[in-house]
């Protein structure tokens, strides 16, 4: 009965899943199993990073926590699902669809709900994209339903690929290349552009920004639609990993967030080794414990740990 | 103390509330439908568990994003003890509210290292083990998925009815409302106040932030725990579904709409979120029709009237009152220039 936690998930209906249920899981874990799920949980671990650097990312330059980071992913990700899957239209040109729309909302959101709430407590502006939270998943629920079956963004073949000792699918491998790819696309940018430069000085200091005459609302909008994207991309490369549904991208936040806060919601490096570990950890953790459930504990220990252990430099969060 | 120190006038309206509502409230049944009884039931249940809301995210301040897996953790133990120990209903329910408060005291531990926005996440993700470890669990249910729990019976009365049921939700709901609002009027609210207002200024002046805020997540997972109790009696039945981390955050949600800190608003938030998307006729879209206008709705609310709609509705009645006041008493010809003066 607790076999398949797939069936589990349909039974539940609108319950809550996290850390998505990987397609094609093993029935039976044992510890020959680990090279795999290891490499399943790397991969998950690498679309846990995006969205949580766009948290980061967000979070640095505006000081927002954005709550509505998965469900802005997961609407994007079903703007493809329409134009690639319903529409029938190229897969290139709907996950093109996904990220412009995806910033263009990002930009929204900061610019009429965020932008207006300049100087309210941190707490106010929270609510706000729970708001978005709310917003984003229901809408998504009326217009493609919510437990409705959808069928996955294919970007590559489904097709596996021998290397030594393991099998891996080539979505794995595009994923993890251009999750990598576009980590240090993001470093880079944060080096050598003017605006990721200017994203720095606003997260440094933003009235010092303002003076050297840094458009601060403007590196806001942007830091909002680049997060967005992320969370997008993410959205779209996950979707057939998991089932793709309006509530499990909306959670993705939950697992963001835990690297995020590991990485004290600074370090683009740490966030993205947390989320890695994070993915592993529970990809693996069905060797040795069955029920699904024992991922979401691992979010929650991650957590934790991260909480108390970052103590000194969440202090920021963690004061207000 | 502060029962005495009320206005007369105050004390006045509260009596006549009381005089004219509970009559009212117990005799409303006989001019309805089976279907809206056990709707206004349904609606003074959420008001119980929004009552714990109140506690930790208006008076305490704690954001809480776990409260409606609270709820679900008093109709699971319920149901537990009911369909597989065969517990009787009451001591069942008993039973529950003491497991509440006790996780209260648990879960409310993160809260005393971790504050503000990162405690909203940690309470999330508590949320989610809930709704995927807790909630559904075969160990505590014995079954997954529902097992249907037949109406209690108190004494001689058979409770099998709606409009029984709902004449003890509603001695429920009116002993709840008496308790949070002497909480808020007494000691443990100012001291509650005054922890969400400034933790240092509250101990420095003496106040044990342990122990107060223990003492309002164990409260508020309390009356969580009551409404679960009462929702699986009243519903027949448990599944983990209504307890979800999106229905945490509607209540919240609709609370921080209404005021966070007042026990009006959480009333006027259980009505929203029961019976709104039933006056509108979509059955159907329950869940999400309520997600979405809450969604809209706190993200106008919060820019427009950061203090929620029952204060700043107090507010401009109280500026309009003062504003018919000021036309009265001014001559005609200066009415155009009073308008400008909102007092």
């Amino acid at each position: 009965m607790r076999s398949d936690p797939r069936t589990d998930q349909r039974r539940a209906g609108m319950c809550a899943r996290d850390g998505p249920a990987l397609r094609g899981e093993p029935t039976v874990s044992t510890l020959s199993q680990l090279l795999p799920l290891t490499i399943a949980g790397i991969v998950l671990g690498t679309m846990y990073a995006l969205p949580a650097m766009g948290i980061v990312l967000i979070y640095k330059t505006s000081r927002v926590l954005n709550f509505a980071h998965g469900a802005i992913g997961m609407f994007s990700t079903f703007i493809a699902y329409q134009v690639g899957i319903v529409w029938g239209l190229p897969i290139w040109l709907a996950v093109l669809a996904a990220v412009v729309f995806a910033g263009l909302l990002g930009a929204f959101i900061e610019r009429f709900t965020i932008r207006p709430l300049e100087g309210r407590p941190p707490l106010t502006k929270v609510v706000v994209t729970l708001g978005w939270l709310l917003l984003l998943t229901s809408l998504a629920g009326f217009i493609w339903g919510a437990s409705a079956y959808h069928a996955p963004i294919q970007i590559v073949p489904e097709a596996t690929v021998q290397l030594p000792g393991v099998r891996v699918s080539y979505l794995q491998l595009m994923t993890l290349g251009l999750a990598s790819g576009l980590t240090v696309l993001l470093a880079l940018f944060f080096r050598v552009t003017r605006l990721g430069l200017a994203m720095r000085a606003v997260a440094d200091n933003v009235q010092a920004a303002r003076i050297l005459g840094v458009r601060v609302d403007l590196v806001n909008s942007a830091a909002w639609a680049l997060g967005s994207i992320l969370a997008a991309i993410a959205g779209v490369l996950l979707s057939p990993m998991i089932t793709l549904d309006t509530i499990q991208l909306t959670l993705l936040v939950v697992s963001a967030f835990a690297a995020a806060l590991a990485g004290g919601l600074v370090s683009l490096p740490a966030t993205f080794a947390a989320a890695v570990l994070l993915g592993v950890l529970q990809s693996d953790v069905v060797i040795w414990v069955r029920t699904s459930g024992a991922k979401s504990l691992i979010t929650l220990g991650i957590v934790l740990v991260a909480m108390l252990w970052r103590r000194s430099r969440l202090a920021e969060v963690l004061d207000t | 103390m502060a029962t005495e120190a009320m206005p007369t006038r105050r004390k006045q309206t509260a009596t006549a509330a009381v005089v004219v509502a509970v009559p009212l409230a117990v005799f409303l049944p006989v001019a309805m439908t089976d279907f809206h009884v056990f709707l206004l039931s349904q609606t003074l249940v959420f008001g119980i568990a929004l009552f714990g809301l109140v506690i930790v995210a208006g008076l305490l301040g704690q954001p809480s994003l776990m409260h409606a897996e609270l709820m679900g953790l008093g109709a699971a133990v319920t149901a537990t003890l009911v369909q597989a120990y065969g517990w009787n209903y009451w001591s069942a329910a008993i039973a529950s509210v003491i497991t509440g408060y006790a996780a209260g005291l648990v879960l409310g531990l993160p809260a005393l290292r971790i504050r503000g926005l990162a405690l909203a996440i940690v309470t999330l993700a508590i949320a989610q083990t809930f709704d995927q470890l807790v909630l559904p669990s075969t160990l505590l249910s014995g079954t997954v998925g529902s097992r249907t729990i037949p109406r209690p019976t108190l004494g001689p009365f058979s409770l099998s009815s709606d409009r029984a049921f709902y004449q003890v939700t509603l001695a429920v709901f009116l002993a709840a409302l008496w308790l949070v609002l002497s909480i808020r009027r007494g000691k443990l609210g100012r001291m509650f106040t005054a922890i969400r207002e400034s933790e240092k200024g509250a101990a420095a002046s003496g106040a044990s932030l342990t122990r107060y805020k223990l003492l309002g997540f164990a409260a508020s997972a309390g009356f969580a725990a009551v409404a679960g109790a009462l929702y699986v009696g009243l519903i027949g039945s448990y599944t983990a579904a209504p307890y979800d981390w999106l229905h945490s955050i509607v209540m919240l949600a609709m609370l921080s709409i209404m005021g966070s800190a007042t026990v009006s608003g959480s009333i006027m938030a259980a009505f929203t979120i029961i019976d709104m998307p039933q006056i509108l006729q979509q059955v159907k879209l329950l869940d999400q029709l309520t997600q979405f206008t809450s969604g809209l709705t706190l993200i106008i609310q919060t820019i427009m009237a950061p203090e929620g709609a029952i204060p700043m509705t107090a507010k401009s009645s109280r500026r309009l009152a003062a504003r018919v006041k000021g036309w009265m008493e001014a001559a005609p010809e200066t009415q155009v220039q009073s308008e400008g003066d909102p007092g």
